[in-house]
């Protein structure tokens, strides 16, 4: 590896960090705006025009805050879990192609938009989804608080079924594409986007990435009336707004992962737009899709949440990764 | 490479010492997943990107995720710690920590460590990608065990649902 390598890697990471930290920062915003106009409501409009300087605000309001913590915790882990959050949220991003193959030149030298285009493509960000559920874990027990801690319980028992389901649904893909590098999976789609004929496929995707992320109708973990606010009840000022921090970027990067397993990455109909804003735009209208559920189920039952997850999508995902291995033996005549 | 290596191999030793130096027992099992982590890292490094991932998800992700619920439930006040040990552990200790020498010992003066190369190399592998070089093998040389193995697991799934099954009734 030489040092060009990695000094290119380093700056493409610095510009993928930047970019989803501005991502979460206007997400925050978009979310209250989009919700508000769905509650008959104006939203925030004070700071800025259009309220753009909202999230400046509230960054600038949440750094000052002072930090109070609770006497009980366990110091080290009570500080060491909002970084494994946020770690591992950041980490995940690293394998999204953003754009094809274009003209994107450093150094003399072409590049990929993507931080590291891996041989194991979706299964790098299920390695790492699979350690950020001990940030949140981590949380709830070192805060020494019950609430906490059943918060964080329910929290990682979810996160732990529903990642079945999530990977699951994405095989018929790997099965189609014949590769789990996300560049060769847009790729495949050149001509057909994914959710066309993997559809079901898609919808068992979007289902088990909102109950990934804790997200509502699946917000169990922070059900307020129950829970005050789930694992981050006793985090406040900016280790609080860490966790909010790795649930927003979370629910980017699921939303990029199925604009690019499912709606063609980067290709967009009559060549109109450049890939990158093709691109941002499905990612966009998945994140619409995020808020408007929010404003508009009501929170389902625990008992009930666990039950879809187990009963319904994991079962169905294995029946859906079925049909599809068995269509595509068919269509090759092996069979 | 070797200086990477030599990082990685001061982690595991670092926080393989944690996993039987701690006195609380969730910093106990936190060490033994970041002793995980660091072995996961060393598959990467030999080219193993697939075991890699299947590390992480696995052992890291869903075994050590149970064993940090199960010590967070069994006792959720934080200041409970292991005790002293006694001279019964100590003797143990010593006599499993001495048959574990030799091994090593026996490893290394017969130069068992250095294995043959087989005909994956990471130019072969890389050509056909990993995942599907890991899984042709599994599939056609080793089906066989593969399949044993499934059945094993699926007979520990019937017996956990069988004993969860008995609590309610």
């Amino acid at each position: 590896m030489s040092l060009e390598v990695v000094v290119v890697t380093l700056i493409k990471a610095a510009i993928v960090i930047g970019g989803l930290l501005t991502g979460f920062a206007y997400l925050t915003l978009f979310e209250r705006k989009v919700q508000a106009r769905l509650q008959q409501r104006p939203g925030p409009n004070r700071v800025g025009p259009w309220g753009l300087l909202q999230p400046a605000a509230d960054g600038l309001k949440l750094f000052f805050k002072s930090s109070s913590t609770p006497s009980g915790r366990d110091r080290f882990l009570y500080l060491l879990a909002p970084l494994i959050s946020v770690c591992a949220a950041l980490a995940s991003f690293a394998i999204i192609p953003v754009s094809g193959p274009g003209p994107l030149r450093l150094f003399g030298h072409s590049i990929g938009w993507y931080v590291m285009n891996v041989n194991i493509g979706v299964l790098w960000y299920l390695a790492v989804t699979s350690v950020g559920v001990f940030g949140i874990f981590l949380a709830g027990y070192a805060s020494n608080s019950k609430y906490s801690l059943l918060g964080a319980l329910r929290s990682s028992a979810q996160m732990i079924s529903y990642e079945m389901a999530l990977g699951l649904s994405l095989v018929p893909v790997f099965i189609l594409a014949g590769s789990l590098k996300l560049v060769d999976i847009v790729n495949a789609q050149h001509t057909w986007w994914f959710i066309i004929p993997l559809f079901p496929a898609f919808f068992l995707y979007l289902i088990a990435g909102i109950a990934e992320t804790n997200r509502a109708p699946f917000d169990l973990p922070e059900a307020e009336t129950e829970l005050v606010a789930g694992y981050h009840t006793e985090y406040s000022g900016m280790r609080f707004a860490l966790f909010f921090m790795a649930e927003y970027i979370n629910m980017i990067i699921v939303s990029s992962i199925a604009t690019v397993v499912f709606l063609g990455g980067w290709w967009g109909p009559f060549g109109i737009l450049p890939g990158p804003w093709w691109f941002l735009l499905k990612v966009i209208a998945l994140l619409y899709v995020y808020v408007w559920l929010r404003a508009t189920l009501p929170r389902m039952r625990y008992d009930r949440l666990m039950a879809l997850g187990w009963k319904s999508l994991f079962p169905l995902s294995l029946a859906m990764m079925m049909t599809t291995a068995i269509v595509v033996v068919a269509a090759e005549g092996t069979l | 490479m070797v200086v990477g290596f030599a990082i990685v191999a001061a982690w595991e030793l670092v926080t393989a010492a944690g996993v039987i130096g701690f006195r609380r027992p969730i910093y106990n099992a936190l060490a033994l997943v970041g002793n995980m982590l660091g072995l996961a890292v060393l598959f990467l490094m030999l080219n193993a990107q697939f075991l890699f991932a299947a590390q992480v998800i696995v052992y890291a992700g869903a075994v050590m995720v149970l064993f940090v619920f199960i010590i967070a439930l069994m006792n959720p006040e934080s200041d409970v710690t292991l005790g002293p040990a006694r001279g019964s552990e100590w003797m143990y200790g010593i006599v499993f920590g001495l048959i574990f020498a030799a091994l090593l010992g026996v490893l290394l003066v017969n130069q068992g460590l250095t294995g043959r190369s087989g005909p994956f190399t990471p130019e072969v592998i890389n050509a056909v990608g990993n995942v599907q070089s890991v899984g042709t093998a599994l599939y056609t040389t080793f089906l066989f065990p593969v399949e044993v193995t499934s059945v094993l697991l699926l007979i520990a799934a019937v017996g956990a649902v069988y004993l969860a099954m008995r609590r309610i009734r």
